[in-house]
């Protein structure tokens, strides 16, 4: 079963949850943590895992050699990216910050003088909490599209999938490529959620999403009994789903989170027990 | 004129809370104006005591270009689903034809530039919208909200 933990607000304690959760059902079951958060992964500090690298990840990168290139444009053209610059009579140039690897210019290219090269766009880890098996992956600061760091990840994950009764897929916040391609084939989407108008607004956006993706979704409300829990229950309504649990502002959960630590809550053990009836 | 920019790499550290505050602080000795460019998750209208309703010159805009496909056209190559990086892309063996995910293509049209049969077209979409208002404090915000 693969659990996505979402939440398209920053710093609502999606990896709080994540990681607290996955520890959880380790003591049972065969369970891995998933760090789709590529942008800035942080499970591996709340774990405290040495991370081991398993594999760069490339994406291709256009290399125009000048002995065939015509001066034709033809690559500048049809580069939607703007990551081609391409001025008459002279050697088109790369701006590899805007590349993002489709190699429509390869194909395009009439002289074959576009071809393959790679760069390094990201980065593939593995560790172990325990019995609890850790992967994760890490953008290269500068690289612009990451969905293919976050599918670099799922391919790594889905090897494994057999060995494990759950796998829990922490994800970037926002509701963009790499959440939707961290999103996408989870059963079950766990929205965690704080009870405040940016968070609510941002509930919406994440729920709205999962419904074009066809994927249920949960809420879990984090610092339940500060702001107004109201806005929350209104949107749970909207779209037909229902808070599974509630953490509220405790004084040792946020001790726990700036050290850095596994936090410990009766909402979490909820969260097993229901995930435990889903798979029933 | 300055331009002061507001971030972190982790969410939730505040950045629209100290955004909307430094605005508020500084419009009342020099003119400014506020942009919100998280435009997947925009907050800083909230912030400022404005809702979406407070905007009245919403326009759409056009910034990408999805991939389409005739299939009549199709001949099962698998050179579309071959090319593509973004695993937009896939292969419904029981028809054996490619099926377009609109929502992880980048409209990069390599899907388009390597079909033989010209079956895929590139359509321009309406991927979010783009507003600016006055804010109870005097000063304009200009803020984006990307479509799903």
């Amino acid at each position: 079963m693969k659990i996505a933990i979402t939440g398209g607000k920053g710093g609502t304690g999606k990896s709080t949850i994540a990681t607290a959760l996955a520890v959880e059902l380790a003591r049972k079951y065969k369970t891995m943590i998933a760090d789709a958060d590529v942008d800035c992964p942080n499970d591996h500090l709340i774990l405290n895992i040495r991370r081991k690298k398993i594999r760069d990840i490339f994406q291709p990168i256009p290399k125009i050699n000048r002995g065939k290139c015509q001066k034709c444009g033809r690559c500048a053209e049809v580069c939607k990216e703007h990551a081609i610059v391409f001025v008459d009579d002279k050697y088109p140039v790369l701006i590899p910050e805007q590349c993002i690897g489709c190699s429509a210019c390869m194909i395009a290219c009439p002289h074959n003088a576009v071809e393959k090269d790679e760069r390094k766009i990201g980065t593939i880890y593995q560790g172990n909490f325990q019995n609890l098996k850790f992967f994760s992956a890490e953008t290269e600061i500068g690289v612009e599209e990451e969905s293919p760091i976050v599918n670099a990840l799922k391919n790594e994950v889905e090897k494994q999938k057999k060995k494990f009764d759950y796998i829990v897929f922490d994800t970037s916040p926002g509701t963009h490529c790499n959440v939707i391609s961290a999103l996408q084939g989870s059963d079950l989407a766990i929205c965690v959620a704080e009870p405040t108008p940016l968070g609510a607004h941002d509930l919406k956006l994440i729920l709205e999403l999962l419904k074009i993706l066809k994927i249920p979704a949960k809420i879990l409300l984090n610092k339940s009994d500060i702001g107004n829990k109201k806005l929350i229950e209104k949107i749970t309504k909207d779209f037909q789903t229902a808070i599974i649990g509630e953490i509220p502002y405790s004084k040792k959960i946020m001790e726990s989170y700036s050290k850095g630590k596994i936090i410990e809550d009766s909402a979490i053990t909820k969260l097993k027990e229901h995930l435990e009836r889903k798979k029933k | 004129m300055k331009i002061i920019a507001i971030l972190s790499g982790k969410g939730g550290t505040g950045k629209t809370t100290l955004s909307s505050n430094l605005a508020i602080l500084l419009s009342k000795k020099k003119p400014i104006v506020a942009v919100d460019c998280d435009a997947d998750a925009p907050n800083l209208a909230l912030a400022l005591g404005l809702k979406e309703k407070n905007f009245f010159n919403w326009e759409e805009v056009e910034t990408n270009e999805k991939a389409v496909l005739d299939e009549k056209k199709c001949i099962d190559c698998k050179k579309c689903f071959n090319v593509c990086n973004f695993a937009a892309i896939n292969w419904d063996k029981r028809k054996n034809k490619p099926v377009f995910n609109s929502l992880l293509c980048e409209g990069c049209g390599a899907c388009q530039l390597v079909c033989p049969q010209s079956a895929i077209k590139l359509v321009k979409v309406k991927n979010g919208k783009i507003a600016n208002t006055k804010t109870p404090y005097g000063f304009e915000l200009f803020t984006g909200q990307l479509f799903l």
